[in-house]
């Protein structure tokens, strides 16, 4: 476990003055700026629905949390997986990692854990950016709606319900970006999925006409994310999502660590 | 306790069609400078991936230090072992210490050694600069330094020269040298250059497409394969007559000059005077020593596997 824990630290340490940090930092926040203005220029009959707790959660699933998770998550879950990987493909760093008494499983888990960890770090700016963005319609807009009290609660509950069903998406771009070197491989098939999971999850709404797109969807890894706070979703889509995102990534990941820790490096 | 440091013991590996090692058996001695040699394409990387456990035999044994290496050993091996494939594993948007503490700390290995391995490697005033800056001879001694970071029995370096300037060359050749000399750390050196080695090494293994082609010490390699003189002479149609009738075997290179085969330098001053003696004005006398593509032209005749494999080849 010790060996699991330096390889995790040491990957950390990697990121220093990388594109994947900048990334997982900056991204985020574009996107909650980004929504902020939108909900800042809003018309003015255009207010919030007074849903429960006073139109937070339409803050929410309305805008940030649903261009998040349908569209830039799984390009960033692409984006970052393909870069963390690539910090070692460039000088092919991977010979003098696995010529190290280190076991293998080590570092692959590592890796793994840390596309993970950036992906909880997304989450949690996205729930402070959340809150932060109602604060300031609350201030600038109070004609849209929006109340007091910031139910941060529900906001953290929401934004980090997306993470476990992230786990397949992760480890599946995370064993692509490993297995091969080209950066085109995991980017395309991120990009390709993205295309995929956006015709998906537009069938949700019409879930009781077209029962087989929101069943694919529930089982597709990179349209799980969204399932799972979908307000179209049914109960049993969402909780399909869930297992299938948390099951199905522990499966993956355990299956790209044996391939990659049983493959020649040459 | 056994003398070797490495063994290996009809050592395999096939990729598709090709069979890259070929029933290898190699023996270096503790403490030595083993020379590793091959043209580009003899299977010289693939059996130090091997040695390292990054690709697996597809038969044979690898021994280090008396113990086979297998997936319960290799940990402990690699322990004792520093290595530096190709071109080094260097992540260049950390600094040269921030990368030598990355494989310290993953490695759990002791953190003062940083410095030390630094000042050997001569690299302790680059040390906070971003290694995307480095010269490609500074890379070279970064990753020599992280081969040597856990106080390695066995170094193992796979072209270290590769890419580097004669000013380069000269720095890790003379870094290999004090390896084994000061800190009595086995150097197993692969190289495609005959020149390279012969300076550093003292045992020798010479590899021709995948097969051993020669093993020993490098005196045993200089023993079996006879110097050549070249002469110029004023005469050279009686001059190789003069030298044939003394029992001495001559060839005419072109020109002025001679290439008489001698075993010693006994045979260099009997030339000389046989020609002297014959009235032959002699104008040069140098010493022909064996290219790395003569040795591999005659050990692959030797050893009957036909032409040697392309490859570049060096004096």
């Amino acid at each position: 476990m010790n060996d699991l824990v330096r390889a995790t630290l040491v990957e950390c340490q990697k990121l220093r003055r990388t594109l994947a940090l900048r990334a997982a930092l900056l991204l985020p926040l574009g996107g909650v700026a980004m929504t902020t203005v939108v909900n800042l220029t809003r018309a003015t009959r255009s207010d919030f629905v007074l849903d429960h707790p006073n139109g937070w959660e339409t803050l929410m699933l309305d805008l940030t949390l649903t261009l998040w998770c349908f569209v830039v998550l799984p390009l960033f879950v692409s984006l970052e997986t393909a870069l963390l990987a690539g910090i070692e493909h460039r000088e092919n760093n991977w010979k003098h990692l696995f010529a190290l008494p280190v076991p293998r499983w080590t570092i692959y888990t590592a890796k793994l854990l840390v596309a993970f960890g950036l992906v909880g770090l997304t989450s949690l700016e996205l729930a402070v950016g959340i809150g932060l963005e109602g604060m300031m319609i609350l201030k600038a807009r109070p004609d849209l709606g929006l109340a007091y009290p910031i139910p941060w609660g529900l906001i953290w509950w929401r934004t980090f319900s997306t993470l476990p069903a992230a786990l397949l998406m992760v480890a599946v771009q995370t064993w692509l970006a490993v297995r091969w070197r080209s950066f085109t491989v995991p980017m395309g098939v991120g990009i390709g999925c993205t295309a995929v999971t956006i015709m998906l999850l537009r069938t949700l709404k019409n879930a009781a006409s077209t029962p087989i797109g929101p069943m694919l969807a529930s089982f597709f890894p990179w349209s799980l994310p969204y399932v799972v706070i979908s307000p179209a979703a049914t109960a049993g889509l969402r909780q399909t999502a869930f297992l299938v995102g948390v099951l199905g990534g522990l499966l993956v990941s355990v299956i790209g660590c044996w391939d990659a820790t049983r493959r020649d490096v040459t | 306790m056994t003398d070797l440091a490495m063994k290996t013991l009809d050592l395999a590996r096939r990729f598709g069609s090709i069979l890259a090692v070929d029933r290898l058996s190699l023996h270096v001695p503790r403490g030595c400078v083993y020379g590793f040699l091959g043209p580009n394409g003899a299977g010289k990387t693939t059996t130090i991936r091997m040695l390292l456990g990054l690709i697996r035999p597809d038969g044979g044994e690898i021994q280090l230090f008396g113990e086979p290496l297998t997936r319960t050993t290799r940990r402990g091996l690699l322990r004792r072992i520093g290595a530096l494939v190709e071109a080094p594993s260097v992540y260049p948007h950390l600094t040269g210490a921030e990368n030598l503490r990355v494989t310290q700390e993953l490695a759990g290995m002791d953190r003062t050694r940083i410095a030390e391995v630094l000042r050997i490697v001569k690299l302790e005033r680059d040390a906070d600069r971003l290694v995307q800056g480095y010269s490609q001879g500074m890379r070279q001694r970064l990753g020599i330094a992280l081969a040597l970071l856990g106080r390695p029995s066995l170094l193992v370096l796979d072209e270290p020269t590769n890419g580097l300037d004669p000013a380069g060359i000269h720095e890790i050749r003379d870094l290999i040298r004090g390896f084994a000399s000061d800190h009595g750390i086995t150097v197993f050196l692969s190289s495609h250059l005959l020149a390279e080695v012969e300076q550093i090494a003292t045992h020798v293994g010479i590899l021709g497409q995948g097969r051993l082609l020669f093993e020993g010490t490098l005196e045993e390699l200089q023993r079996r394969h006879a110097d050549s003189i070249e002469i110029e002479v004023d005469r050279p149609e009686p001059a190789a007559s003069i030298l044939r009738e003394g029992g001495l075997k001559v060839e005419r290179t072109g020109g002025a000059s001679l290439t008489v085969t001698v075993s010693g330098r006994a045979e260099v001053a009997r030339a000389a005077s046989l020609l002297v003696g014959g009235g032959i004005s002699l104008y040069q006398i140098r010493t022909v020593r064996p290219t790395l593509e003569d040795l591999f032209l005659d050990l692959t005749r030797e050893a009957g596997i036909g032409s040697a494999p392309a490859g570049r080849v060096s004096r």
